[in-house]
């Protein structure tokens, strides 16, 4: 569907009509924004941490807008911050019951919810850890915040320019002027270094970011106009990929909504969602001494020596060289790309039907699977269903990287040094070994904030997640699943630990391999728009 | 003999109060590990079996009763099913189906009475699997012999041997080693039978469908040929019977209903609870038909036709599927094996050209969104509204057997083609394109 210069308007007209009521975080990543932390919070005295609340939105809380009052476009901030409540934290505010039964259930239970089984009163039933692959060492009560032990009702994210001018923001926002919370966790960012935005295995990351219509990178020329995503995709109150308005939480139509938006289709209910999202943050550690020495000694695939056969099967995991350049436009090296292209591929349109150039278990064909041929459907049936499970990412990585400028090669220098790449050089077609217990909690050290923006939590995050991630059958495929961000093998798919690469004619196929990743914290959130915050608090 | 899958459902209403203690027996019955009173695993033709109460509802202000539904999906002649059922699971059968009207208290002692009450309580439905003329050995067998090829190629790679060799010669290798192991195999030597032409035609459904459109076809020829006035009146009540038929369905969908609100989260995590396992789950949901006497029969015959001749739409992650009306035509049952947890499966239906059948299919029942016509807008205008109303008629499936839980349909289907690929003569690029299946 093309997206005509009078749509365009419209839409663009409806979204820049309300960026004074959302929250920043929504239109922008805050590229030149390079540190940034977010603070995890309880509730203890709910009068006080409203006044405090009251003080944020009146005097700190960042808004979308970009132009001033003449129409002409501000710079960007150079600061921001952001604030997101748990359902728990709703409820802790003092939110009427019937108002909060208005959220989407996944959003109410939370992330870690768990509740006894009927049939085994001494069971409990884990249906988002279940579906999410929140088991073995990934499972909640190992987590470090968002679980029982550590649950959280609230979110501050600050952003700043440097390190430096985010401990003054964080002085002047949060530490001398709270009151009323108890913080639980403070998840710290590495502080970006200009033009790098890599994770921590060295590989670009928040590429294939989609493009929603009304906002300025809508408007760029080298645009594919059929990939743009309607803004109810990541807003609540405007119109979705079905032409629709996803489920969003309500209010009476009384004189304390009076700041709120009518609710579309109900002259009597007031939408609390309007401007508003959905906001799934999980930490994530990275185990990258583990990967790096897994693919440096199992590596199976092509090259001049062992770095270059790792970095290849790196590559293939991820689907991408770590420089960003996607292997289905450059499958034997990275080249011969312009930046544009990075995100402008598909998998059946570009000739890859069977994976032979990016793997059909790679990490971003099976987060964004593009045309990829999903079960009995066609090519352009496909990449119409991969476009209704987006999500926007606002993510960063946390602790001191191997390298300062996230060179593979540094990276795996760095790695041959440690203790973990001689147990693989011992044990090298064994299994995983060393690993820490499933009851053990991980040790935080470095890894990603994963943070995504959604309208949808079950529809985009955890369809993702469990359909296109977790599912060993994604593709066709036998016994494999993602290879980055899955836990393998689990009590359900014995099987389930290896991944595939095809080739010409044999394809490698690598077993027993193990988790590179483990979830350290997680919660969901809903990030509401100014107005709706105003609500919330007073 | 046949390996034609098929449906069968019966659909029998409770006792009064015997609800909880059939609930009970359902519980225990899908746990029971020593398999002494049903053993479905044991059956040879049982696909897919699913127990479940469907509990009383309100069709415009008469009360549906309590009612039990099995439904089997099952490969071959149904007598066989029937015979195969009975000598795996008579006891269990006769356990659950005493809490039942009609069944008498002492129980059936003989295997024909049992056949007779489970005949009797039959429903027909709209009725498809997506692997059809796979047996459920075949899969099994078919699992195996594509892990050992897998384990025999890591082999061959691990040894560097298939550097310079071309496809042929490759498969030809794997050739060697699975004739090697014969004993084990003995499946792989010669392709499997394939649900044929001369297969489906052993389906009297099939056949006798075709044969009264032979015969029309026949007759309209004749018809044509001899008599052009006749050929012309009966064209002409021909299309006021399609008209009539049109109108009729137009007046039905022209109804205005209200679309189901959303049902209580603990009733969703109820239902969602009992289906999370990784790769094949079940599901079932039962609601009571829209109001109108015209719609009740419109629909049954609407499925009828649409089973007889084929038309159930493709449904991508669906292992089997059914849909059928009990209740003297009240309510709409439908249920179905598939590939993913319950929520996404049910979204799947929204993707591509499916919501279009899904109208048709789910539009008659009750707080489902109206579609125009049976066709479009409905689930595709509301999507929310159609989650809704799937959540809130979703039953929990008590009793539940899955022949192969961790393969999808497209899996089963893969290693059928790697089995009937393996001796068969190839060339290069022929056997290149085999041996990209594993």
């Amino acid at each position: 569907m093309s997206y005509s210069i009078k749509e365009r308007q419209v839409v663009t007209g409806l979204v820049d009509r309300e960026r004074s009521d959302m929250q920043g975080l929504i239109a922008r990543g805050y590229n030149n924004l390079n540190s940034a932390t977010y603070i995890l919070l309880q509730i203890e005295e709910v009068i006080s941490a409203r006044a405090y609340f009251n003080y944020l939105i009146d005097n700190h809380i960042t808004s979308a807008v970009n132009k001033n009052a003449e129409g002409e476009k501000i710079k960007e901030p150079d600061c921001a911050v952001h604030l997101a409540f748990t359902s728990r934290g709703l409820r802790n505010l003092g939110l009427h019951k019937d108002i909060i039964d208005t959220f989407s259930r996944e959003f109410l239970e939370g992330m870690d919810y768990s509740y006894p089984d009927p049939d085994h009163p001494s069971a409990r039933i884990k249906e988002r850890s279940s579906l999410l692959g929140d088991t073995k060492q990934n499972k909640p009560a190992n987590w470090h915040w968002g679980n029982d032990e550590h649950p959280v009702d609230c979110m501050i994210m600050l952003y700043a320019t440097n390190d430096a001018k985010l401990y003054e923001l964080a002085y002047d926002v949060y530490l001398s002027k709270q009151h009323g919370l108890i913080q639980v966790h403070e998840a710290k960012t590495n502080e970006y270094v200009r033009d790098i935005s890599k994770e921590h295995f060295g590989f670009q990351d928040g590429i294939s970011q989609p493009i929603i219509k009304g906002f300025s990178q809508s408007d760029l020329k080298n645009i594919d106009t059929d990939k743009l995503v309607n803004p109810g995709e990541f807003i609540l109150g405007y119109k979705n990929t079905y032409n629709n308005f996803s489920p969003s939480p309500y209010v009476n139509n009384d004189a304390d909504s009076c700041g709120l938006a009518m609710l579309p289709g109900l002259s009597d209910k007031k939408d609390l969602g309007k401007n508003g999202t959905y906001l799934v943050f999980r930490q994530i550690e990275q185990h990258i001494d583990k990967f790096w020495s897994f693919l440096y000694w199992r590596s199976q695939e092509s090259g001049r020596n062992e770095d270059e056969k790792a970095i290849r099967l790196a590559a293939k995991m991820i689907g991408r060289w770590p420089d960003g350049r996607p292997l289905v436009t450059c499958p034997e090296r990275p080249d011969l790309v312009d930046a544009h292209m990075f995100n402008n591929f598909n998998y059946v349109g570009g000739d890859d039907e069977f994976g032979l150039k990016c793997p059909l278990g790679a990490h971003i064909r099976r987060t964004n699977p593009r045309d990829q041929v999903h079960t009995g459907r066609n090519a352009k049936d496909s990449d119409e269903m991969s476009g209704k499970h987006r999500m926007l990412r606002r993510g960063r990585i946390y602790g001191e990287p191997l390298d300062r400028e996230m060179r593979v090669n540094a990276i795996l220098d760095e790695v041959k040094k440690s203790p973990e790449f001689n147990r693989w050089r011992n044990h090298g077609c064994g299994s995983e070994k060393g690993s820490t217990g499933e009851n053990e909690k991980t040790e935080i050290n470095r890894g990603l904030h994963f943070i995504c923006l959604v309208s949808d939590i079950a529809r985009q995050f955890e369809f993702v997640q469990n359909v296109w991630a977790n599912t060993s059958t994604f593709a066709d495929l036998c016994n494999e699943v993602d290879p980055i961000i899955s836990p393998r093998p689990t009590k359900d798919q014995p099987d389930c630990h290896e991944f595939t690469t095809p080739q010409d004619v044999v394809r490698n196929r690598y077993t027993n391999v193990p988790e590179f990743t483990t979830v350290v914290g997680g919660a969901y959130f809903f990030m509401p728009g100014i107005n709706a915050l105003r609500y919330l608090v007073k | 003999m046949h390996r034609i899958h098929s449906g069968f459902t019966v659909a029998v209403a409770i006792k009064n109060g015997e609800s909880g203690r059939l609930k009970a027996l359902l519980k225990q019955l899908n746990k029971d590990e020593s398999k002494s009173l049903v053993d479905f695993a044991g059956s040879e033709t049982a696909l897919f079996v699913s127990g479940v109460i469907l509990p009383a509802q309100n069709y415009h202000g008469e009360m549906l009763p309590e009612t039990f539904v099995l439904a089997t999906t099952f490969c071959g002649p149904f007598s066989r099913h029937l015979d195969d059922l009975l000598r795996t699971s008579k006891r269990g059968l006769c356990e659950i189906f005493r809490h039942c009207e009609g069944f008498p208290e002492n129980g059936l002692a003989r295997d024909i009475d049992l056949a007779g009450y489970l005949r009797s309580h039959k429903y027909r439905s709209a009725f498809k699997s997506r692997y059809s003329g796979i047996t459920k050995k075949d899969v099994q067998e078919e699992k195996v012999l594509r892990r050992q090829i897998e384990t025999y190629l890591d082999k061959l790679r691990g040894l560097n041997v298939l550097d310079g060799l071309s496809p042929k010669s490759i498969k030809a290798l794997i050739q060697r080693h699975i004739k090697t192991h014969a004993t084990k195999f003995n499946c792989a030597d010669r392709p499997a039978r394939s649900a044929n032409f001369q297969e489906i035609l052993s389906t009297w459904r099939v056949a006798v469908f075709l044969m009264v459109f032979e015969f029309f076809l026949f007759l309209v020829i004749a018809l044509l040929v001899t008599y052009y006035i006749c050929f012309c009146t009966l064209f002409f009540i021909g299309f006021l019977l399609i008209t009539m038929a049109v109108g009729f369905g137009f007046y039905i969908a022209s109804k205005k209903s209200v679309t189901a609100s959303r049902p209580p989260d603990s009733h969703v995590r109820r239902i969602t609870a009992t289906q999370l396992h990784p790769v094949i789950n079940e599901m079932t949901a039962a609601a009571p038909l829209k109001k109108g006497q015209l719609r009740k029969y419109f629909y049954a015959f609407a499925l009828r036709v649409i089973s007889i001749a084929g038309l159930i739409m493709d449904i991508p992650t669906v292992s089997s599927i059914r849909w059928l009306v009990v209740d003297k035509r009240r309510r709409l049952v439908f249920l179905s094996n598939y590939a993913n947890t319950t929520d996404f499966y049910v979204r799947d239906f929204l993707n591509g050209t499916t919501p279009k059948g899904i109208n048709f299919m789910f539009s008659n029942g009750m707080g489902f969104p109206d579609a125009v016509f049976f066709y479009s807008g409905g689930v595709m205008t509301d999507p929310e509204g159609y989650m809704n109303v799937i959540h809130t008629h979703q039953h929990v499936t008590d009793l539940w057997y899955a022949h192969e839980q961790s393969l999808t349909v497209d899996n089963i289907n893969k290693n059928r083609k790697i089995r009937d690929g393996l001796f068969k003569r190839m060339s290069d690029k022929e056997a290149k394109e085999w041996l990209r299946l594993f």
